[in-house]
């Protein structure tokens, strides 16, 4: 029983985190390479605003929302805007790039030692009982409920939303989504801004839950496996890969050896890239070439 | 050789002498030689500071050398190679630890880890294109950190593994000038060996199938062949430049590589 709690929470991370890969790589068709990075940004900025409105942890968790937001946006304003319509390659190294940049600048601004938002904000973190014997923390419950309402206001989103029609426009051809009208600037920069947003989430509980430290990023590496095991460009593909890769997971730290852990998800993507490179329920695409 | 070649039009190498110069024209052959110069009286000028920069200066031009042979030129992105950094910088470090091996033991021996991880990470090269090569090289860093980090914590030098200097003709190399020279002869040998391949058959190899995949293979290229030698070489190149790195540093860790 705890074993599948444990594999739920964990899908549940895996899924938060990579529905930001699935949403920049569906619109734009860029591979984000810093979600990691982004997403503990957020988690930093979590740990500021607490530091700022000790007293009020909503305010705190809202102003952090908020700008992490605005990262996203920032990000796409000031570097990926120079890059639509480069090669993707090169739109893929520049967030590699980004992404070692934004770690020496983590540690440079908010040093390297393990933090605790939670005590910041002084929430207590009590584990809960579940039925069937299984126990679950406070802030991992959360995370499930928070990935599961995510999922679905993003599928409501890109399929009635105004503007989730035009993301999936601009995704499908550009130009063509261009010529009808849909700015894509804007929507390759909203595109971001959420992407960054529920990574930024992601980020925020995981730090509630378990402490932040500059290695955060490893986990949001350890989702792109999900992202990419489900189909790049499917929503239901990265909570499929999700489910499969945080089951092959805790499955091998249980029964095999814990420092599996990091592994784990890339031998899953090896497999997977070996067999059906576009992934379970991805388009299969013209692989393009260098 | 004597005679002056305007490089600006056409194409006049019409011996087989003049083909194989490396520097054809006077003003190419002076500069270099004003360079090799340079290059060999500047550690008697220079502060320990500035060659340790030298030295890792060299250390990154043999890696990208190789990564330059194998995205620039052969078209295959890898996103993997500071696994393969790595990789030679471990093989060193495990065989220091386990059996005292001197460095002329280790280094072939990284060139030949290399090697053997580059046909693995070449593999899925026969098969993916572009984005996801390059993510399939990413997962296999991963895999080779893992490897080398379970080393340590099983082994127990959860901090690293120190190595001492190397011993040259009796003598531990620790000095900064020393290891200029090395580094630099190693960087030059890098530098010929990439020159020359790249402008015999095996290059042109290359260039072919970066430029149409296709068209090579009908031209009678081998490509699943000259892929995984691009991958093996670029690798080897890369391993030996971790193992030099970890002598020179004295100590490998994951971290330190990551």
């Amino acid at each position: 029983m705890q074993l599948i709690v444990n594999i739920v929470v964990l899908a549940a991370i895996y899924a938060l985190i990579s529905c930001g890969y699935v949403l920049v790589y569906r619109v734009s068709h860029v591979l984000n390479l810093a979600h990691g990075e982004l997403m503990m940004v957020g988690a930093y900025l979590l740990l500021t605003t607490a530091w700022l409105f000790a007293g009020n942890p909503i305010v705190a968790i809202a102003v952090a929302l908020g700008l992490s937001l605005t990262v996203g946006v920032l990000v796409y304003v000031f570097l990926m805007r120079k890059m639509t319509g480069e090669m993707v390659l090169a739109a893929v190294l520049t967030t590699v790039a980004l992404g070692i940049l934004l770690r020496g600048l983590i540690v440079l601004v908010w040093s390297a030692q393990q933090q605790y938002p939670a005590q910041a904000l002084s929430f207590t973190n009590a584990a809960i009982e579940l039925p069937g014997g299984g126990r679950i923390s406070t802030f991992a419950g959360i995370l499930v409920l928070v990935t599961a309402t995510t999922y679905a206001l993003m599928f409501a989103f890109l399929r009635f939303g105004r503007w989730g029609v035009r993301m999936r426009a601009a995704g499908q051809n550009p130009l063509l989504a261009a010529q009808r009208g849909v700015s894509l600037h804007a929507v390759y920069a909203l595109a971001w801004s959420l992407s960054t947003l529920t990574g930024s989430m992601a980020g925020m509980l995981i730090a509630l839950d378990s402490g932040l430290d500059s290695t955060m990023a490893v986990i949001g590496l350890k989702a792109f496996p999900a992202a990419l095991v489900g189909g790049l460009d499917s929503l239901v593909g990265a909570l499929v890969g999700s489910l499969i890769v945080a089951g092959a997971e805790v499955l091998a730290i249980h029964y095999i050896d814990p420092l599996l852990s990091d592994v784990v998800p890339f031998l899953v993507l090896i497999a997977m890239l070996a067999v059906r490179p576009w992934g379970l329920f991805g388009t299969r695409e013209e692989l393009d070439r260098v | 050789m004597s005679k002056l070649m305007p490089r600006a039009s056409g194409y006049f190498r019409t011996d087989y002498k003049c083909d194989l110069a490396l520097a054809e024209t006077r003003l190419q052959r002076v500069s270099l030689s004003i360079f090799i110069v340079a290059l060999a009286v500047f550690p008697f000028f220079a502060s320990p500071f500035h060659l340790d920069i030298a030295c890792q200066i060299f250390l990154a031009a043999i890696g990208s050398l190789s990564l330059m042979l194998l995205t620039g030129y052969a078209g295959q992105i890898s996103l993997g190679h500071a696994g393969l950094l790595a990789a030679g910088a471990f093989t060193v470090g495990i065989l220091f630890r386990e059996t005292h091996a001197p460095f002329w033991v280790t280094l072939p021996a990284a060139a030949l880890v290399g090697g053997f991880l580059g046909i693995i990470f070449g593999l899925p090269s026969l098969r993916l294109r572009g984005l996801y090569l390059a993510i399939s090289t990413l997962a296999l860093h991963f895999v080779v950190v893992y490897l080398g980090g379970e080393y340590e914590t099983k082994r127990g030098f959860s901090t690293g593994i120190s190595i001492d200097p190397p011993q040259i003709f009796g003598r531990a190399l620790t000095s900064n000038r020393a290891w200029y020279f090395i580094l630099l002869i190693f960087a030059a040998a890098t530098l010929l060996i990439c020159v020359n391949l790249l402008r015999s058959r095996t290059g042109r190899a290359w260039g072919a199938i970066r430029a149409r995949e296709t068209v090579a293979e009908a031209l009678g290229i081998d490509v699943a062949r000259y892929k995984l030698l691009a991958f093996v070489i670029s690798s080897a190149m890369t391993a030996v430049a971790g193992a030099l790195f970890a002598y020179y540093r004295g100590f490998v860790s994951v971290e330190a590589l990551l």
